[in-house]
C-alpha cells in the first residue's frame, strides 16, 4: 500500500528547518574532524608552526608511520579488541536481563530492586576498596577485572526497562502465556527480537565504554602486555601537556623529544584508535531503522 | 602539589619487577651461610658472607621492581640498558611496569593494598610527604642509612660534593627512606629559569642596544612595534610574547623581578626569615610597569593564556619573523633550534634594572634534592643488593650509558684539549651522534628518564665542539647563558625542601592552591587593566588576607624553623 | 487487565523464573558494588595501610570539615553546580533534536552517513578537543578570528576572556556528545508504531504536528528517565576537561571541586579525604535525583521507581 503524502507548505517549511539544522550541525562537526584528519597527514613542522587550518600541509605519512612502528600500539589494539568484544557481550547479556526483570510490573521486588540498583550509581567504595577486593578475589591483572565490575550497567538497565515497557505491547505477553510460554520463553522469543534497537544501544554503549576506557585498566592491570590502546594513546598525549612550573631540572633533550613525539603522534593516534569503531558503526545502525518491529506486532 | 607536577615531567621508568609474589627468591647458598641475618629485612645490614659484595653476583637473585614505562622508550625488556644492567649485576629484575600517566595513583594503590614489589623506582615519583607517610609513619619503606653507609660508595661521593643533600634526604625521624634525582648533579641551566630571549637582528634594525633598564626595554619594545624591524611594510610585529602553564614562560615573571624578588612560590627565604611577596609595594610598582607595556600594545595579549605550542607557533612563524622577544625557561620552547638562521638571532637578555635601581633574578644557589626516585620496601629480601643497584646510578659510568647510549655509537672518549660546558673542565667524552632532528623512534640504547638518581655533573664532561650556537651544543649554550645570569642572582636563600607535619600538610596545600589561583588571576587582571592597580590594591590585599596568605607564610616559617 | 484464571495460576508458577533471572544482575551488583562499598568508611577514618580499613582509627567528620572549611569552598561548589547545570540544560535537547531530525531523512544512505559523522566527535579525546578549541579560537591563528578580520572586525582574545570558559566547556561538550547521545533516542524512535503515523496523516496532520503529537509522546518516557538519571550526576563533574581548560584568567569560574582536590595534591595518598569528597558528592547527587524524580513523577507519571 503506497501512500503518497503530499508535501504541504507547512511540511516544506518544517523540512527546511530540519535540514538547516542538520546542515549547521554537520558543518560544525565536520570541520574539526577534517582538521584532525588533516593534521594527521601533515608534517610535524607544519603542526608546530600552526600552519594547518583545513587541508593537510606538507602531506606525508610520518604521523602514521610513527604510530604503526610503535609496538605498544599494536598490542594495545589487540587487547582493546578482546576486552571490548567480551566486555560487550557480557555486559549486554547481564544488563538486558536486568532490564527485562525490572520491566515486569507484576514482579513484587521490582521497586526494591530498582532502589538497590540505583544506590550503586551514587555510592561506591572508591578505588581502594574495589582494588583491595579485586585483589582478594585474585582478579587483578586479569581480564576479569576489566569486564566484570561494569557488566551490569544500572543506567542502561533502567533505560532498557523504559524501552521495553513503552515499545513492546503487553498483549504479546498475554499471547505468549496463553500459548503456554513462560517468562524465559517470552524473553527469548519475543522481547529479545523486538528489543533489537535497545540491544544495539546497549552494545554500542558497552563497546564504546570498553574501547575508550583506560582508568580501570591502568589501576587493575600490571602487565604492560595487557594494557589497552587508550593507555598508550594517553601516555603519549599527556606527557607533553604538563605544567613545568615547579620543576627542579628540565632535561631539554627529553623535553624536546617528548614535544616532538606528542605533536607527531597525537592526531594519527586518534584516527588509528577510532577508525575501527567508526567502520563498525554503520553495521549496527540498521537496528535503529524504523519498521523492524511492525511485522511482528501485527503478525 | 609540586611533585605531582614534577612527576608529570619526568617519568623514570623504574625497573619494575613483576608483582608476582614480590619475589626475591634468595638462593640456597646465601640462606645457609647466614640464615638469620638474611631473613631480617629491617636492619638491612645482613652481611652476605661468602659472597662478594660487588657485581656480578655469584648466584642470580630475583628482585621485583615497580618502574615506569616511558612512551619514548621501547619496552624495558627490549631496552639494552636494562638488559646490560641485568647482565652486569646478575640480578633478575622482575618488572611491574606502569605508564607515566597515573603512575603515582597506581603506586599509592599498590602500597595501600599491601601488595607491592621490592623496589620502587621512578624519577620524582615520591615526594618528601610520601616518604614521611610510607616511611616514617607506615614503615613500608625501609631506612637506608646503614645500607648507604656500607654499600653506597658513589652516593657518599655525591654527598661529599653536595653536603646539603644528606640532610635533605633525611626524614623527620632521622632516617633516609629514598634516593632522589639530581639531574647531572643538579647543576645547569635550570638554576635560573626566568629568562628573556630577544632578537638581536631586530635590535640592529631599529638601531638600539641591548636594554639594561626597564625604561630602555620599553623603548626597545616600542621600536619593535613601530619601526618595522622585519622590514615587510606591515605592522605585524609582536614585541613581546610568552605562554602560560608551562616552564617559566609568563612574561611578568621576568619583568616583575626588575622591582624586587618575585617567584611563583609567593614567598622567599632570606637569612632564615620567610618573606612574603604578593603584598609588597614593589610588586605594585612592577605591575604598573607591565600594565603600561600592555596598554601600549607591547605585550602579546595572548601571552597570558596561550600554551607552549601556540607560543612556538609564533616563534616559528613561517616566512617572516614576528616576535621580538619571548620569555621561557629554555629557548627551544619558543623556537625550533634546528632552524639555525632563526635560532641564531635570539640571545639571552640580562635582567633589567628597575626604576628603584633594583636588579636581580632568582638564581638557585645550590642544588637541592627533594623526595625520592628509588625506594626499597619492607618486602625486599636483598636490600643490600638493591642499594648497590641504586648506587650504580649515582655514578658517571652508568649515567652516561643510560642517558647517552653506547660507546662508539652515541659517544666516545674525548679528544685532547677539548673542554666541557663550563669551558674549564677538560672533556672526557664527546658526542658522536647528537640527534637534534628529534625523532619519533623510541629509545633502544638509552632509557631516558627511566631511572636517574644522584648523578655527578657528567654533562659537563662532554666536549663542546664547534659553534656553541649549533643545535648540537644546545645544552651547552643554555648553560653558558645561564651562567651569565649568575652575576645578577637575587639576594635570597634557596628554600630547602620542607616536610609539613601531619595536618599542616593539608593546610599548606589548601592555602597554597587558593593563593596561587587568586594571585595568578589578580596579576593578569592588573596587567590587562581589568583591575585598576591603584584603586584595586587594597581590596586585593584584603582578599589575600582572607584567603590566608599570612597564615601560609607563617606556616612555612614554622616548618622551616622546626627542621 | 486480564484476570483470566489460567493466566493468574500461571503467573504465580512462573514467577520463580523472574527471581532466578533477577539473581544475575543482583549478584554482579552485590559483588562488585556493595562489597567494596564498605570502603565508604574511609571517609570517617584516618586510614593507615598497616591497619587496613577496618582497623584504622576513627576521624569523625574531620575530612569533611577540611573540605567545607576551605575558604574557596563556596566558589568551587558554585562553579561545579553551574557548569553541570549549564551542560545539562543546554546540552540535553541536542541529542533529541538530532534524533528527530535524522528521523525525517528518507534517503537511507544519507541518513547513515550523517549519523556516522555525528558520532565521530565522541572518539576524539578530551586533550585533542581542547587543543582544537584553542586552535580555532586562537588570537593569532584561529579560524574564528580570521573570519572576524575578513569582516573588518578586530581579533578577540577569546581564551583570555573568563566569560569564554563556560560556553566553551558546554558547547564543546555538546559537540562531543550530541551524536553519541542521539543514538538512544533514535532507538526509541524506531519503536514508534508506524500505524500511528498513518492515523495522524489521515487526521490531516503535517509532519511537524506528527512529530509533536506522535513521536515526542512515544519517546517521552525515555527522555524523562534519561533526564532524571543525568541530574543524578550534577556534582560528579569530570575533572580532566576542566583542568585542561583552566588558565590564570578563568580560575574564578573554572575551579571546581574535582580540580581543587586534585591540585591540592591531597588525593595522592590521602584516601580518606578523597573518599570524603566522593561521599559528599554522592549524597548531594542522590538528594537532587530524588527531588527531580518526585517532581517528574508528579508531572508526567514517569519516574524511576
Amino acid at each position: 500500500m503506497q501512500k503518497r503524502i503530499k508535501l504541504s507548505k507547512e511540511d516544506r517549511i518544517y523540512l527546511g528547518i530540519v535540514y538547516l539544522f542538520l546542515g549547521i550541525f554537520t558543518v560544525c562537526t565536520l570541520y574539526p574532524l577534517i582538521y584532525v584528519v588533516s593534521c594527521s597527514f601533515s608534517s610535524p613542522e607544519a603542526l608546530v608552526q600552526g600552519r594547518v587550518f583545513f587541508l593537510p600541509v606538507e602531506p606525508g605519512l610520518q604521523g602514521y608511520r610513527a604510530v604503526l612502528n610503535n609496538t605498544r600500539v599494536w598490542r594495545g589494539y589487540l587487547n582493546t579488541i578482546i576486552y571490548t568484544v567480551f566486555g560487550t557481550v557480557l555486559g549486554v547479556m547481564v544488563t538486558i536481563i536486568g532490564a527485562y526483570v525490572l520491566s515486569r510490573k507484576e514482579f513484587p521486588p521490582r521497586k526494591v530492586l530498582t532502589a538497590i540498583f540505583m544506590v550503586t550509581i551514587f555510592f561506591g567504595g572508591g578505588t581502594i576498596p574495589t582494588y583491595l577486593w579485586l585483589n582478594n578475589m585474585k582478579m587483578l591483572n586479569t581480564i576479569w577485572a576489566i569486564i566484570l565490575p561494569g557488566a551490569f550497567n544500572v543506567w542502561l538497565a533502567v533505560v532498557g526497562r523504559t524501552f521495553i515497557q513503552s515499545s513492546i505491547p503487553e498483549e504479546l505477553f498475554e499471547a505468549t502465556s496463553l500459548d503456554g510460554g513462560d517468562y524465559i520463553q517470552y524473553f527469548s522469543r519475543v522481547v529479545i527480537p523486538l528489543a533489537k534497537p535497545i540491544l544495539a544501544v546497549l552494545a554500542l554503549n558497552f563497546a564504546l565504554g570498553h574501547w575508550n576506557s583506560y582508568y580501570s585498566a591502568l589501576l587493575y592491570l600490571n602487565d604492560a602486555s595487557k594494557y589497552p590502546l587508550q593507555i598508550v594513546l594517553r601516555d603519549i598525549l599527556i606527557q607533553n601537556t604538563v605544567d613545568l612550573t615547579n620543576v627542579v631540572g628540565v632535561d631539554v633533550n627529553n623535553a624536546l623529544h617528548n614535544q616532538y613525539l606528542s605533536e607527531l603522534l597525537k592526531y594519527s593516534l586518534i584516527i588509528v584508535s577510532s577508525l575501527p569503531l567508526l567502520i563498525v558503526y554503520p553495521f549496527i545502525q540498521k537496528y535503529f531503522i524504523k519498521g523492524v518491529m511492525i511485522g511482528s506486532v501485527k503478525g | 602539589m609540586k611533585f605531582k607536577k614534577l612527576i608529570a615531567v619526568f617519568l623514570a621508568a623504574a625497573m619494575v619487577c613483576g608483582t608476582c609474589a614480590c619475589g626475591s627468591s634468595v638462593e640456597g647458598t646465601e640462606k645457609d651461610v647466614d640464615a638469620a641475618a638474611s631473613e631480617s629485612t629491617d636492619t638491612g645490614s645482613s652481611a652476605v658472607a661468602g659472597e662478594s659484595e660487588g657485581f656480578p653476583l655469584a648466584e642470580p637473585v630475583t628482585i621485583s621492581v615497580f618502574a615506569i614505562q616511558l612512551s619514548s622508550v621501547v619496552d624495558l625488556e627490549q631496552n639494552t640498558v636494562f638488559q646490560e644492567l641485568e647482565e652486569y649485576t646478575n640480578v633478575n629484575l622482575d618488572l611491574t611496569l606502569v605508564p607515566y600517566d597515573g603512575a603515582s595513583e597506581k603506586l599509592n594503590l599498590m602500597l595501600a593494598s599491601g601488595e607491592y614489589p621490592d623496589i620502587i623506582m621512578g624519577c620524582y615519583l615520591l615526594s618528601s610527604q610520601d616518604l614521611e607517610k610510607y616511611g616514617t609513619e607506615e614503615q613500608i619503606l625501609i631506612p637506608l642509612n646503614d645500607l648507604i653507609e656500607e654499600y653506597g660508595i658513589h652516593i657518599k661521593e655525591r654527598w661529599a660534593e653536595h653536603p646539603n643533600w644528606k640532610d635533605e634526604m633525611t626524614s623527620s625521624d632521622g632516617s633516609i627512606y629514598g634516593i632522589p634525582t639530581a639531574d647531572s648533579g643538579g647543576e645547569g641551566h635550570s638554576d635560573c629559569s626566568y629568562k628573556m630571549w630577544i632578537n638581536t637582528e631586530w635590535l640592529d634594525a631599529v638601531g638600539m642596544d641591548m636594554p639594561q633598564t626597564t625604561d630602555e626595554f620599553r623603548d626597545v619594545l616600542m621600536a619593535f612595534k613601530n619601526d618595522d624591524p622585519n622590514d615587510n611594510g606591515i605592522m605585524d610585529e609582536i614585541p613581546l610574547t610568552g605562554a602560560t602553564n608551562t616552564w617559566s614562560a609568563d612574561p611578568y615573571l621576568f619583568l616583575l623581578n626588575a622591582f624586587g624578588y618575585f617567584d611563583t612560590n609567593y614567598y622567599y627565604l632570606k637569612d632564615g626569615v620567610v618573606n612574603s611577596i604578593l603584598d609588597k609595594d614593589y610588586v605594585k610598582e612592577g605591575l604598573k610597569y607591565v600594565h603600561d607595556l600592555y596598554e601600549n600594545g607591547l605585550i602579546d595579549p595572548a601571552a597570558f593564556t596561550q600554551d607552549e605550542s601556540q607560543m612556538s607557533a609564533v616563534g616559528n612563524n613561517a616566512d617572516t619573523i614576528i616576535a621580538g622577544a619571548a620569555t621561557c625557561g629554555h629557548v627551544g620552547m619558543f623556537l625550533d633550534i634546528n632552524n639555525s638562521e632563526r635560532y641564531n638571532q635570539y640571545e639571552i637578555m640580562m635582567p633589567l634594572e628597575g626604576t628603584d635601581g633594583y636588579i636581580g633574578i632568582p638564581y638557585r644557589k645550590s642544588a637541592t634534592v627533594n623526595g625520592a626516585s628509588f625506594v626499597i620496601t619492607d618486602k625486599c629480601q636483598n636490600p643490600e643488593i638493591a642499594i648497590q643497584i641504586a648506587d650504580l646510578f649515582c655514578d658517571e659510568e652508568w649515567s652516561v650509558r643510560a642517558l647517552v647510549g653506547k660507546q662508539s655509537d652515541s659517544w666516545d672518549l674525548a679528544d685532547e684539549g677539548t673542554y666541557g660546558m663550563d669551558g674549564v673542565t677538560p672533556a672526557k667524552y664527546k658526542y658522536l651522534l647528537f640527534n637534534t632532528m628529534v625523532d619519533a623512534n623510541q629509545s633502544v640504547d638509552k632509557w631516558d628518564n627511566t631511572l636517574r638518581l644522584l648523578e655527578p655533573n657528567w654533562k659537563n664532561l662532554f666536549a663542546v665542539e664547534g659553534d656553541i650556537m649549533d643545535a648540537t651544543n644546545y645544552e651547552a649554550r643554555l648553560y653558558a647563558d645561564t651562567v651569565k645570569l649568575k652575576a645578577y642572582a637575587a639576594d635570597a636563600d634557596t628554600i630547602p625542601p620542607l616536610t609539613y607535619a601531619g595536618d599542616d600538610s593539608t593546610t599548606f596545600s589548601q592555602l597554597s592552591t587558593a593563593i596561587k589561583d587568586y594571585a595568578s588571576n589578580a596579576i593578569v587582571e592588573f596587567i590587562t587593566g581589568t583591575r585598576d592597580i591603584d584603586n584595586g590594591w587594597d581590596s586585593y590585599l584584603a582578599d589575600l588576607n582572607r584567603l590566608g596568605y599570612q597564615d601560609m607564610i607563617e606556616l612555612v616559617q614554622k616548618t622551616y624553623d622546626a627542621r | 487487565m486480564n484476570k483470566n484464571p489460567a493466566f493468574k495460576k500461571y503467573y504465580r508458577k512462573g514467577m520463580v523464573q523472574l527471581y532466578l533471572l533477577a539473581l544475575i544482575p543482583l549478584t554482579f551488583v552485590i559483588i562488585f558494588n556493595y562489597v567494596p562499598m564498605f570502603g565508604i568508611l574511609l571517609a570517617f577514618k584516618d586510614y593507615s595501610i598497616r591497619k587496613g580499613i577496618l582497623g584504622s582509627s576513627w576521624a569523625g567528620l574531620k575530612y569533611f570539615k577540611q573540605l567545607f572549611n576551605t575558604p574557596i569552598f563556596p566558589t568551587i561548589l558554585k562553579n561545579t553546580i553551574i557548569l553541570s547545570l549549564q551542560s545539562l540544560i543546554i546540552g540535553f535537547p541536542f541529542p533529541i533534536l538530532l534524533a528527530l531530525a535524522f528521523n525525517e531523512i528518507k534517503n537511507a544512505r544519507f541518513k547513515k552517513t550523517l549519523q556516522t559523522i555525528s558520532f565521530a566527535p565522541f572518539f576524539i579525546s578530551t586533550v585533542v578537543v581542547i587543543s582544537i578549541v584553542n586552535q580555532i579560537f586562537s588570537y593569532r591563528y584561529g579560524v574564528v578570528n580570521e573570519a572576524l578580520n575578513l569582516l573588518g572586525k578586530e581579533s578577540i582574545n577569546f581564551i583570555g576572556l573568563p566569560e569564554f570558559f563556560r560556553p566553551a566547556y558546554v558547547w564543546s561538550g555538546i559537540w562531543q556528545n550530541a551524536g553519541y547521545g542521539s543514538v538512544l533516542y533514535i532507538a526509541a524512535l524506531s519503536g514508534v508504531d508506524v500505524s500511528l503515523y498513518e492515523a495522524a496523516a489521515l487526521d490531516g496532520a503535517n509532519r511537524f504536528q506528527r512529530v509533536i503529537h506522535v513521536d515526542l509522546p512515544c519517546i517521552a518516557p525515555t527522555i524523562i528517565i534519561s533526564l532524571i538519571l543525568n541530574t543524578g550526576n550534577i556534582l560528579s563533574l569530570g575533572f580532566e576537561k576542566v583542568y585542561l581548560m583552566q588558565n590564570s584568567v578563568n580560575y574564578g569560574v573554572s575551579e571546581t571541586i574535582a580540580t581543587y582536590v586534585y591540585k591540592t595534591g591531597i588525593t595522592q595518598a590521602q584516601f580518606s579525604f578523597s573518599t570524603a569528597v566522593g561521599l559528599f558528592n554522592a549524597v548531594v547527587n542522590c538528594i537532587i535525583l530524588i527531588l527531580v524524580n518526585t517532581f517528574a513523577d508528579k508531572i508526567s507519571g514517569t519516574s524511576l521507581f
